[in-house]
């Protein structure tokens, strides 16, 4: 077994500022909230950020961290948090190109609408795998649109972010053998 | 005088189950999609989800629309293929996209089906009877794509 220790305080331009993609899997809770935070704040030159059935920390816990300057692609699988954490980690990365989401319930209350979304770049790709009309919702509200759309998801709330990007979109992707269901059938 | 028995049975089969009619009004009118100019749709040749089914006819009008892909998982034997309502209905949608496309003088509308991997298409299945006659351009790859 090699274990790996950075000091970062006392080597900033170390090792993980080298680092661009970055994998969490497997981390239901944090034993503490800023652990997340601190972790990714290592990780400065970071353009990649995969999260497979991890908590994502509330805001308040993130609030001193500077995420993705450089982050262009986003891939969060089943995530721990709630709605409203979901959809403010997602908008706090200002350069997001790439977003895939594969979730399909998530508590808590729908969040706030953000009072740029309209102003809000267009992602490059989108990827929405099961997801439900609450976070179908969530997307349109926030404003996230996007020039390529792939859909696995079979909600109701789908065309409303077919709808928010229907000025813009180029390329529609529709997986309809495996997840595009409803109850009629 | 039997086949006239079985035609006046299945007449009065078909009086208390009509057949429903081959087309599903979309649940939402989508506004013009401008942009759009390439779909790709994954489903299988036999059974469309109803709710696909839906989303496709939702799209009224994409004026740049060029080229459509269906990757279809497919039964082992194409010979024999009869189209569920639920597919009559895309082919019809098909046909209003590709008449749409004609009547602006655009190039035609594409539709390539191919198959899943493993598995193969029959040229000439007609697949796409509405959309080739309003015409739109079909290929049909027989076999899989290398990817």
């Amino acid at each position: 077994m090699v274990r790996w220790h950075a000091n970062i305080p006392q080597d900033p331009d170390g090792l993980p500022s080298y680092v661009e993609d970055v994998n969490f899997d497997g981390i239901p809770s944090w034993s503490d909230p800023t652990l997340f935070g601190r972790v990714l704040k290592c990780f400065s030159r970071m353009k990649t950020l995969s999260m497979y059935q991890t908590n994502i920390p509330s805001p308040e816990d993130l609030r001193d961290v500077v995420l993705g300057r450089e982050l262009t692609y986003l891939v969060l699988a089943r995530p721990f948090c709630t709605l409203s954490t979901l959809m403010s980690f997602i908008l706090s990365l200002p350069a997001l190109e790439e977003l895939f989401l594969d979730t399909s319930t998530i508590g808590g209350p729908p969040p706030t609408t953000p009072p740029d979304s309209d102003k809000r770049n267009p992602l490059r790709a989108l990827w929405l795998s099961g997801v439900g009309s609450e976070i179908a919702a969530s997307i349109s509200q926030c404003g996230i649109t996007s020039r390529k759309i792939d859909l696995a998801a079979g909600d109701k709330m789908i065309e409303k972010i077919l709808v928010g990007s229907s000025q813009i979109v180029t390329e529609l992707l529709l997986q309809g053998t495996w997840l595009l269901w409803d109850s009629a059938d | 005088m039997g086949f006239r028995r079985l035609g006046v049975m299945l007449t009065n089969i078909l009086d208390v189950y009509p057949v429903p009619a081959p087309w599903y009004p979309p649940s939402v009118q989508l506004p013009p999609l401008p942009a759009l100019t390439a779909m790709g749709v994954t489903t299988d040749l036999e059974y469309l989800s109803a709710r696909l089914t839906d989303i496709l006819l939702c799209i009224r009008s994409a004026p740049a629309l060029s080229c459509i892909t269906f990757r279809l998982r497919t039964p082992f034997d194409t010979n024999n293929f009869r189209p569920s309502d639920r597919w009559i209905s895309v082919d019809k949608w098909l046909a209003q996209l590709a008449a749409h496309a004609k009547a602006k003088g655009k190039g035609s509308l594409v539709v390539v089906l191919t198959p899943w991997p493993g598995r193969s298409l029959r040229r000439g299945g007609g697949y796409l009877p509405e959309f080739t006659n309003a015409g739109g351009e079909l290929t049909i790859e027989t076999s899989a794509r290398r990817s």
